[in-house]
């Protein structure tokens, strides 16, 4: 799944992102989230992420993050997420 | 509010013990349409006598209104009613006993006592008046056994805040 | 602007004037280590706030300032004439900053310049290895020999996210001021996708922090987010703690996150059961807690003192430029040497207060109020002197009890400003042009209903930019100047609030709007709606008329929890269309939640208030008018048609039984109905009290309140009623 139409994933878009991932969800197996058009996130953002990880988890599926853009990762780091994300560091 | 804080500070002192107790629970022991039934005294904040009630319409009949404690506003609700047993009959031992912030009209307040829990069990005896839901279990008590009562089932929010269906 | 940001800001103001002070006492009694010491302090605090939000300018300005100043407050360097003016030029360039923050402008190239040669001329100043050191490590030395390992555990109140504090700067502010040993983010709270809502705060952290801070440093670095965090902090070394902060957070999880994340080891924590102290510790912690709430109350003591002589101070200021004004009048000479050298200072000071101490006041003053009334029904004698004495305690208590409701009013202006981000986000992510315009910032409204109008506000905000302004380009094509308009307006209306939203878009397409609901089902094909009521219909569930759903709006979800909030709070909304030249969106609040003048009135065996703000007159109607009336739903009353809504038949009561029968006229925004009551009882002030969960969908009524004789009557919600009554 790439989030084309989001270069951001902040507390603006966490609300229209939520409805993608629970469609998402419904329809797809293992879900690989494309990052690479977001450049900004912030802990908003990251609670929505850590919220879609969890719940896809205990569904028995599989999801992972790609291509995430450096500066996101900072910000991801900051508050040490990137691990209950899935990210490799 | 000073009173409120002191009920809780009673109830506080009430956890204390019953640690040192162990195995057993207290409980209420009250008379409701001539069968004694019993409630967790942990689901209690307090027992007042019988007040004025203020009537609020539209609600389902065995919600009778609201009524004042100390500045506090608290759903009043007829158990008999509730139960299907007929409308409490008022009179001076006519109790209110609340949890929850919802008050329980009962008949009589019999006791507090605490019950082991070897004498508590999850079969339902026959002859008990009430619907099984409202049972959470029964304990041995003076050779009878009693009903404990399942209070999220009786206070059960989305059931008891129904409107009456229009005439 | 945030609340956040504008202290930031008043409190940056304070310390630069603090800071002019001593340096102006400083050029003309020479340098003290008291003068010395305060602008150091300033410095350092506006240093402080500035890192906190990010400002790098004024940080990287002040470090240079503040370094300076502590080498002579250590005596290695001395003070000169030549260095008084240099940092009053430096105090000018912070304040240039500052407001430039305020505007939310960028440095100018000059200002940069200006900047950057007072930092070099700074520098001069500073001993030669203290450069260096500086240019090596950002950190002082100082820090790392004397620090403490401090626990963080930080949990975020409800409104934490919307605020727009980030928690992500006060994690990289902690490496500033130390170095943060471990984070750990705690995420066992945070609902699944369906159920979470996106915008409230469930993460919580659990941080280490080693630093030369003490604990009330530490607290200090979350001042600006004090009141949207629930802390706990304390040394690392002290295990007991741990034991407390697991019982205090009350989660289950958090024993084996902090000893997975190896904060600690499984040894040192206790099970929760056993660390439950014997009375007599408890006795003790008790005791402890009483000496520390005494040395408490001593400290707000002093400052309360401290702020009285403040104000007392301010006050004879007030008084002088009054008894100036006089004098200007009486003599008309103006003495000019005490106007220029005294500028007028706004006299501003505010203490901040949590709100729920506030509502505690309000409850004790209720109560007071109903014992007071009761008094005065025990007395039965309003001539006597007690009498007399206890109706002039009612004025007292009513003014009393005025003031703190006023302590709850807040300008809408800082809520309002707070969208300008959102709005201007929002028109550019999906190629819109927007002029927004506010007005009747000043308008004041209860805290409570500010912050929950806020989030429908953006709703409605976000739909009139999306659905409501067209492109550019297809403005133009109208005949419109290409950059749309949306306003929000607010002003006060006959005791309610007014707040509009209007666009100069589109404006709603009624047939479309009637297609879709009949289309779903919400509305019968043969109807004869009128274009009010059509309008209303976008207020209903899942009726999106949007033909693509964008980014922004258009799920179908929202205008119906919109609606649903602004009852909530006894308000009610209105739309007004016209194709091709906008929309207008009316909503009414009321002016508080906690409190209303009412008119007492019974029904039945039930007594109920209505709101004065609610009420027009009230007619009585005798036995034969009462006849003649014999179910219909209009009456006439000086040639105006009213609609009647007889309370007995929506409440269930049986027939009224009373010979007389009263008519209350209540209106709400234009919309105007008479209630058929039974008996009018007289006004009645009152605090509004929930009812409680079990009458929640009862709708009609708002609450109750208890009245003097104890008794309770329950609150009419006169929007609702009206609604009620057009519905049928």
């Amino acid at each position: 799944m790439i989030l084309d139409n989001l270069t951001a994933l902040t507390i603006y878009e966490v609300e229209t992102l939520q409805d993608i991932f629970i469609l998402a969800l419904k329809e797809q197996e293992n879900i690989l989230l494309d990052m690479a058009k977001i450049d900004k996130i912030d802990i908003v953002g990251i609670q929505l992420l850590l919220s879609m990880v969890s719940t896809v988890k205990a569904s028995q599926k599989t999801i992972k993050l790609i291509n995430v853009k450096d500066t996101v990762l900072q910000q991801i780091k900051i508050s040490n997420t990137q691990i209950a994300l899935g990210l490799d560091v | 509010m000073e009173l409120d804080l002191d009920t809780e500070m009673n109830l506080d002192d009430m956890d204390d013990d019953l640690l040192v107790i162990g195995d057993s629970q207290q409980y209420l022991f009250f008379i409701l349409a001539g069968d004694i039934y019993a409630i967790d005294v942990n689901n209690i904040s307090e027992m007042i006598e019988y007040q004025a009630i203020t009537k609020v319409p539209l609600m389902l009949p065995y919600i009778k209104g609201v009524t004042n404690v100390r500045g506090k506003i608290i759903t009043v609700l007829d158990l008999r009613e509730r139960f299907g047993l007929g409308e409490t009959k008022l009179n001076y031992k006519t109790s209110l006993v609340i949890t929850n912030n919802i008050a329980l009209i009962i008949d009589e307040v019999h006791e507090v006592t605490s019950v082991e829990e070897s004498n508590l069990k999850e079969s339902i005896n026959f002859g008990v008046k009430i619907e099984r839901r409202f049972v959470k279990n029964m304990a041995s008590y003076n050779n009878t056994h009693i009903v404990i009562l399942d209070c999220d089932e009786v206070l059960n929010i989305k059931e008891i805040s129904q409107k009456r269906a229009s005439k | 602007m945030t609340e956040e940001l504008e202290i930031f800001l008043e409190d940056c103001d304070d310390q630069l004037q603090m800071m002019e002070d001593a340096l102006v006492d400083m050029q003309s009694n020479g340098a003290s280590e008291s003068t010395i010491g305060t602008i150091f302090r300033a410095v350092h605090t506006i240093k402080g706030s500035a890192g906190m939000f990010g400002f790098d300018d004024i940080v990287t300005f002040a470090h240079t300032g503040e370094n300076l100043f502590d080498s002579i407050r250590q005596g290695d360097v001395g003070v000169c004439e030549e260095m008084i003016s240099l940092f009053l030029l430096c105090k000018d360039h912070m304040e240039v900053l500052i407001n430039l923050l305020t505007e939310d402008k960028e440095l100018s190239a000059a200002q940069k310049e200006v900047g950057h040669n007072l930092i070099q001329r700074l520098e001069g100043y500073l001993p030669r290895a203290q450069i260096k050191e500086e240019n090596i490590e950002d950190i002082p030395s100082t820090i790392v020999i004397e620090a403490a390992k401090w626990h963080i555990s930080i949990r975020f109140h409800k409104d934490f996210f919307t605020t727009g504090m980030s928690i992500n700067s006060v994690f990289k502010f902690f490496n500033k001021v130390g170095k943060v040993l471990k984070i750990q983010p705690i995420i066992y709270n945070i609902p699944s996708i369906e159920d979470i809502n996106p915008l409230h705060p469930y993460i919580g952290f659990e941080v280490c922090l080693l630093a030369d801070l003490s604990k009330s440093e530490v607290e200090d670095i979350f001042e600006f987010i004090q009141e949207d965090v629930d802390l706990y902090i304390f040394l690392c070394d002290d295990s007991d703690e741990y034991n407390t902060l697991v019982s205090i957070r009350k989660e289950p999880e958090l024993k084996n996150e902090l000893i997975n994340a190896k904060f600690i080891d499984e040894d040192t924590l206790i099970e929760p059961e056993l660390i439950i102290p014997t009375v007599e510790e408890k006795e003790e912690i008790v005791l402890n807690q009483k000496e520390e709430e005494i040395v408490l109350n001593q400290k707000e003591e002093e400052i309360v003192l401290n702020q009285k002589e403040e104000e007392i101070v301010l006050n004879q200021k007030e008084e002088e430029e009054i008894v100036l004004n006089q004098k200007e009048e009486e003599e008309i000479v103006l003495n000019k040497k005490e106007e220029s050298s005294e500028p007028k200072k706004k006299a501003v000071s505010s203490l901040r207060v949590d709100s729920s101490k506030i509502d505690i006041l309000i409850n004790y003053m209720s109560e007071i109020s109903i014992t007071n009334s009761r008094i005065l029904t025990l007395i039965d004698d309003e001539g006597s002197e007690i009498g007399e004495t206890v109706i002039h305690m009612k004025q007292l208590l009513e003014f009393v009890s005025d003031g703190i409701m006023d302590m709850r009013m807040v300008k809408v202006g800082d809520s309002f400003n707070k969208f300008r981000r959102i709005v201007s986000d929002t028109a550019k992510k999906i190629g819109k042009d927007v002029d927004f315009v506010i007005s009747g910032e000043d308008t004041e409204l209860d805290k409570t209903v500010v912050e929950r109008i806020s989030d429908p506000l953006l709703h409605m905000l976000r739909n009139s930019i999306d659905h409501g302004v067209e492109l550019p380009e297809d403005r133009v094509a109208c005949g419109k100047p290409a950059q749309g308009r949306v306003d929000l307006r607010a002003y006060q209306d006959s005791g309610t609030i007014v707040i509009e939203i209007e666009d100069n878009g589109k404006g709603l397409d009624r047939d479309r709007i009637l297609a879709k609901a009949i289309e779903n089902g919400s509305v019968k094909k043969n109807n004869n709606l009128s274009d009010s009521e059509i309008y209303k219909l976008i207020f209903s569930a899942g009726l999106s008329t949007a033909e693509t759903v964008s980014a922004i709006s258009g799920r179908g979800v929202g205008m119906d929890v919109v609606k649903r909030n602004i009852e909530d709070l006894r308000g009610s909304v209105e739309i007004e269309s016209t194709i091709g030249q906008g929309s207008k969106i009316t909503i009414r609040l009321p002016l508080t939640l906690a409190v209303i003048d009412g008119f007492l009135l019974q029904v039945g065996d039930t007594k109920y208030i209505i709101p004065l703000e609610n009420i027009k007159e009230c007619i009585e109607l005798t036995t034969i008018e009462q006849e003649s009336l014999n179910g219909n739903e209009f009456i006439n009353v000086r040639g105006e048609v009213l609609p009647l809504l007889d309370i007995r038949l929506l409440l269930g009561e049986n027939k009224s039984i009373t010979e007389r029968q009263n008519i209350v006229i209540v209106y709400f925004g234009k919309k105007i109905v008479g209630l058929l009551v039974d008996e009018l009882l007289g006004e009645h002030q009152t605090v509004i009290k929930s009812l409680g969960i079990v009458f929640d969908q009862l709708s009609g009524i708002s609450g109750a309140s208890v009245l003097g004789s104890g008794e309770i009557a329950l609150i009419f919600d006169v929007a609702r009623l009206i609604e009620l009554r057009n519905e049928g």
